[in-house]
């Protein structure tokens, strides 16, 4: 196994909340709690949850927005944070970010070719005749029409100023991409296009994707491995198929059982359960209760216990 | 034996002044019905018309809109030239709304055992008192654990899961005969949504409660309804039995949706597929609203037999 | 449009002011200071004196047109030293929070709780008279509602994903808040500015009033009203012009700076692809 391109190593995120003036009282929330992920490249690594599992501030740890409380992040074996990380423009060759909203993730007042620019400006010593070629490169490989860079956000749909985000994190030539719920916010007909875009390109240039979402659909179809997240942890990791053909945990079994299918319904009659999946021997689920958590805890010790060659579930003692 | 429709949608017209005096039509000429008890879905992008259509049938759509054409067949009463004073009285009591976001839905400054007593002493003469016990049980009808506590508590202090079924416990608090349900889940976490699915087909199904849910999640009319009417560009453009239009669509639009859709373990079957991009399989999407299907209703199995 | 109309006589009233001001020795062939013959004093408006004349028998059109000067130059500048404090102190509280942020909002408190004129004041008696000491008292006093303003825009703007993505690119904080976030607050911010010119204009009006502003005999809206404040039943004119000067250019910025809102908004100006 080669060594991965990047690698989360025990990152705990906390945020102290609410409490008196002078921190007496103040509660600590364990955003993300002991996360451990490898990428490896030209993969695609989503990471799945429902809202408030930690998912969004994994991502922005890794996009160095968000400052881990412990742990590491390693990009080709060297570490991301702590005294010796990289400055934020190096970093910025290193990941970049699609955003879940495209009507918020393009600055209003600024033309799209100076989105699109400024950040080659920044990095290089480009002659003007550079930039834009580069930037109509990009519309053209986002599959817009270079002319229309010279308009404001605002005379784009949804679903193209999602590809001009897109060209933007692609633009300084990043070996991570961090998709943020990228078609969440798009219609079902726009959804396919940049599902499909996403793919395209990923193979074209050899990208790395780290993916998040809440929607199994496009994570199935999309992901080489799958990281299913509960209130801060890790409960099951693997591959994609493992996950989806025999999902373990209690909290991904509820995840997948309660999706809206429209193939459900053709197939109604047909015995529809999921297989049995309990769990290792000598193991309890951790967490097995999956309905109240209590965010401010501290969590009981576990860990993820392999049951397949790149499947692993997080179990606790069953003593 | 022929049951009467509920909802008679015939031929309505929505649109919406556009300078010169011209009109733009956001939903053209649609025709649909619901039977008493079922549950019918309209499924469509963004723009297609849907949740206007839904304002139309309960009265609530905002000036500039109007409904400017057709009629809206409700209890034998044309609810489109209804004056608004009997369409205050109907709405809550014979058809109530479910909204998408259940934070702006409620008042966030009463409680929620206030906001539903008042179904009761609006509409059918309770005194507060009688409408506070009144909305105990009705928190209790919608599996909110602790109704009696819950009663006094305000919105903000409930999750997004709870507010919605809050939001339940009033639109059926007076018992209505259709429930209009605007994308109902869309705002809550997935497994909060399939709950919330469930109690609305659970109460609507105990209590005969026709159902109009709009969506633009396929997985969830596939769900909840009998049938589902395809909306594009204000017009329905396939109208079917549910189980029909996802075995076999007839509408190229329809047929897109199906296939723009990554679904769940299709990729276990059969591969990563390239999902279909709608606009590489319809020519011309001004033309898409050419060719409408219908399917005929089919009498019911228990209608047959007397 | 009633946007327009904004513009438009906000616009006019303004170019009015600015242009009488710059154009003062062309459009009158008196000195405001030195042309007083005794023999003129309070001659009601008429061919001769187009706003009569006051006390001293200077030419109270030329004064009015000098005096535009003095405002104008004391609305601009102390506005721009106000609204450069403010949003200098405004987005860096946002944008960086902590410590930094808690320090400009109790600065921000303390300057909204000292009446303004007093301070104003304060800082006048510590400089002496003048221009420059006006310009400096009024530049330090009024930046609180624009520092607000700004803070506020930057903590609501900080969250949208164009500011996050500029910081994944590689983006300085200086530039982003220079770049990203000031632009987006333009609206308010100018409306502000606007307000604040005339507010500038009406304390050095009350300050020159009080005979602690710009002094006589050079002529500025304020001390003019001072020196007729007698003549009210006498010779009214000499008030009523400095005071309707006065009146016109609050009401002209304030206006240019509603209808200028609406047009540096791009949403307004271009349509959809």
């Amino acid at each position: 196994m080669t060594e991965p391109l990047l690698r989360i190593d025990s990152l705990h995120v906390h945020f102290p909340v609410g409490g008196k003036f002078f921190g007496r009282g103040r509660r600590i929330l364990r955003a993300v709690n002991g996360v451990s992920l490898d990428l490896h490249e030209g993969q695609c690594l989503s990471i799945v949850g429902e809202s408030g599992c930690g998912k969004s501030t994994t991502a922005l740890s890794v996009m160095g927005l968000q400052a881990p409380t412990s742990g590491d992040i390693l990009f080709r074996g060297k570490s991301l944070t702590g005294p010796d990380a990289p400055a934020r423009k190096d970093r910025a060759r290193i990941a970049q970010m699609v955003f879940q909203d495209p009507y918020a993730s393009l600055n209003p007042r600024q033309t799209v070719y100076s989105s699109l620019a400024g950040p080659l400006h920044l990095h290089g010593n480009r002659t003007r005749s550079e930039i834009d070629d580069r930037v109509a490169e990009m519309m053209r490989l986002v599959g817009l029409l270079p002319e229309h860079a010279r308009r404001y956000p605002h005379e784009f749909s949804g679903g193209q100023r999602q590809r001009i985000g897109i060209a933007r994190a692609l633009i300084l030539d990043p070996r991570i991409v961090v998709l943020d719920e990228p078609v969440s916010a798009l219609d079902v007909s726009i959804r396919a296009q940049i599902i499909n875009l996403l793919l395209d390109l990923q193979e074209k240039l050899s990208l790395s994707y780290i993916m998040i979402s809440h929607d199994l659909g496009v994570v199935e179809h999309m992901s080489d491995r799958v990281a299913v997240m509960y209130y801060g942890q890790i409960v099951e990791i693997g591959d994609w198929e493992p996950i989806f053909s025999r999902p373990t945990h209690p909290y991904t079994r509820k995840l997948i059982s309660t999706i809206p299918d429209p193939d459900a319904i053709l197939r109604k009659g047909a015995a529809e359960r999921l297989p049995e999946a309990p769990p290792p021997e000598g193991w309890r689920f951790h967490p097995e209760d999956v309905s109240t958590p209590d965010v401010y805890a501290e969590p009981a010790p576990s860990e993820l216990v392999q049951i397949g060659p790149d499947h692993r579930v997080r179990c606790r003692p069953a003593a | 034996m022929n049951r009467e429709p509920l909802l008679d949608v015939r031929n309505l017209t929505v649109s919406l002044p556009a300078g010169g005096g011209r009109q733009h039509e956001i939903v053209r000429d649609i025709s649909f019905s619901i039977l008493p008890g079922e549950a019918y879905g309209l499924v469509g992008e963004s723009g297609s018309g849907k949740s206007v259509t839904s304002l139309a049938v309960i009265g609530l759509l905002k000036k500039p809109l109007r409904a400017s054409a057709g009629q809206i067949m409700f209890e034998g009463r044309d609810l489109r030239t209804l004056p608004a004073r009997a369409m205050r009285r109907l709405r809550g009591e014979r058809i109530a709304m479910i909204f998408q976001e259940p934070m702006t839905a409620l008042n966030p400054l009463a409680t929620v055992g206030r906001q539903i007593a008042e179904m009761f002493v609006l509409h059918q003469g309770k005194t507060w008192r009688e409408g506070e016990a009144l909305a105990v049980e009705a928190l209790r009808s919608v599996k909110v654990p602790a109704p009696e506590q819950r009663v006094h508590a305000y919105p903000h202090q409930m999750s997004g899961g709870m507010r919605q079924r809050v939001m339940i416990a009033i639109a059926l608090a007076c018992d209505p005969a259709l429930l209009i349900a605007d994308e109902p889940t869309t705002a809550l976490d997935v497994t909060v949504q399939a709950e919330v699915l469930k109690l609305i087909q659970e109460l609507c199904s105990a209590r005969g409660t026709a159902v109009l849910l709009i969506s633009h999640d396929l997985g969830v009319i596939a769900n909840m309804c009998q049938r589902v009417g395809v909306m594009y560009a204000g017009k329905i453009v396939e109208e079917r039995d549910t189980y029909d239009l996802f075995s076999d669509p007839w509408h190229d639009y329809t047929k897109g949706l199906l296939g723009a859709l990554p679904r769940l373990g299709s990729r276990q079957r059969q591969g990563r597929s390239r999902l279909v991009d709608i606009d590489s399989i319809i020519d011309d999407r001004s033309r898409l609203t050419d060719k409408l299907f219908f399917a005929p209703r089919r009498p019911r199995v228990a209608e047959a037999t007397p | 449009m009633y946007l327009r109309f904004n513009l438009v006589v906000g616009g006019l009233l303004t170019a009015l002011v600015i242009l009488g001001g710059v154009f003062a020795p062309w459009l009158t062939s008196r000195d405001p200071i030195m042309d007083a013959d005794l023999m003129n004093a309070e001659i009601p408006p008429g061919a001769e004196f187009w706003f009569g004349t006051d006390t001293q028998g200077r030419d109270i059109f030329t004064r009015v047109l000098y005096g535009a000067r003095v405002s104008l130059t004391v609305g601009v500048v102390s506005q721009g030293i106000n609204s450069l404090i403010g949003l200098m102190l405004g987005i860096s509280a946002g944008y960086w929070g902590g410590w930094w942020d808690d320090f400009v909002n109790g600065l921000t408190n303390v300057m909204l709780a000292i009446p303004s004129l007093i301070f104003a004041l304060a800082v006048m008696a510590i400089l002496g008279p003048g221009l420059s000491s006006l310009l400096i008292a009024l530049g330090l006093t009024n930046w609180s509602w624009t520092c607000r303003i700004a803070r506020s825009s930057t903590l609501s703007l900080k969250s949208l994903g164009y500011v996050q993505a500029a910081q994944t690119v590689g983006y300085g904080d200086i530039r982003i808040m220079a770049s990203q976030l000031l632009p987006n607050m333009v609206g308010p911010i100018l409306v502000m500015a606007t307000l604040g010119i005339g507010s500038a204009v009406l304390s050095e009006a009350a300050l020159s009033f009080l005979g602690l502003g710009i002094h006589p005999p050079t002529p500025s809206w304020g001390n003019m009203l001072t020196d007729a404040r007698e003549l009210i039943m006498i010779a009214p004119w000499a008030t009523i012009f400095p005071g309707l000067a006065i009146f016109l250019t609050v009401l002209g910025f304030n206006l240019l700076g509603d209808g200028l809102r609406d047009v540096l908004d791009p949403h307004m100006r271009t349509r959809k692809v």
